[in-house]
């Protein structure tokens, strides 16, 4: 399972965190040998999910209890973690997340372009507060489902972008010049892959991290 | 409805009985008054006014 767990991160990493320290698209020693290894980074992220659930597949076959809680942690933290992780500058700087949101272009589609500003200002907080509660209180059930639902708008959104050819940024962890449309495809496979293990976590047990290692 | 629709239902029925909406209900209002709290705290060039939206930018040219 840890094995499992650090081919995730690489996985994540490669597909959303370009220059973190799990990401080896973009290393210097990588790029001497293969010189265009920047331009699949989705392709490695993949490759290493495949590879962490081979991993995944007998741990749960060898020893299945002990797999599940650590699944069931590992999803609560990184998942959690990632939410906590994306809320901070959007909550640090709402007017740009609102021009952000206001590029999806989706609101006046349905006529309701002034929901635009209090939506930017609010979504960030239920994202860092669902995004705790996911870790660090019992209440597993609701926060998935709540951060489900984020997942779904997030995917919805992404789609309409592609969809219109907006060619915006995702906005999800940083705010940048729209100019990227790989970003948005990136963004959409990461949320397609990461709302399975939400909806798993939905129907967990409601227990808290530590209960979750505690015997029955 | 037919016998699996009703499962369906019933299944749905019992997972939104199961959860806490209290629970829910409370941290979504403790998100909005955090978010006006936020809104004020924030300097003016980083705020937004409560309703309303933002411009449109123009679609860069040399889009990748």
């Amino acid at each position: 399972m840890l094995i499992a767990s650090f081919f995730v991160a690489v996985c994540v990493a490669e597909i959303s965190f370009p220059e973190s320290f799990l990401t080896y698209t973009d290393k210097e020693w990588v790029l001497d040998t293969w010189p265009k290894a920047y331009r699949y980074n989705i392709h490695v992220g993949l490759v290493a999910l495949v590879i962490a659930i081979g991993f995944i597949i007998p741990a749960f076959k060898i020893q299945k209890d002990f797999a599940l809680r650590a699944f069931e942690t590992l999803c609560r933290v990184g998942i959690g973690g990632m939410f906590i992780f994306a809320s901070i500058f959007k909550i640090q700087d709402p007017h740009q997340f609102a021009m952000l949101v206001a590029q999806y272009q989706f609101f006046p589609a349905l006529h309701l372009e002034f929901v635009n500003n209090f939506f930017a200002l609010v979504y960030p907080q239920f994202e860092l507060w669902f995004g705790l509660a996911m870790i660090f209180s019992p209440f597993v059930r609701e926060s998935a489902l709540a951060i489900f639902w984020m997942f779904v708008s997030f995917i919805i959104a992404l789609s309409w972008a592609l969809f219109h050819d907006l060619g915006i940024t995702c906005g999800c962890f940083e705010i940048e010049g729209a100019s990227d449309k790989t970003e948005t495809w990136t963004s959409l496979i990461r949320d397609l892959i990461l709302i399975w293990p939400t909806l798993w976590l939905a129907f967990c047990k409601k227990r808290s991290l530590i209960g979750i290692w505690k015997n029955k | 409805m037919s016998i699996k629709e009703k499962k369906i239902f019933l299944f749905c029925k019992n997972y939104l009985k199961s959860l806490n909406w209290v629970f829910i209900v409370a941290l979504t209002l403790f998100c909005i008054a955090l978010a006006v709290v936020n809104n004020i705290r924030v300097d003016d060039a980083k705020s937004v006014d409560w309703i309303g939206s933002q411009e449109i930018l123009e679609k860069p040219a040399d889009i990748l």
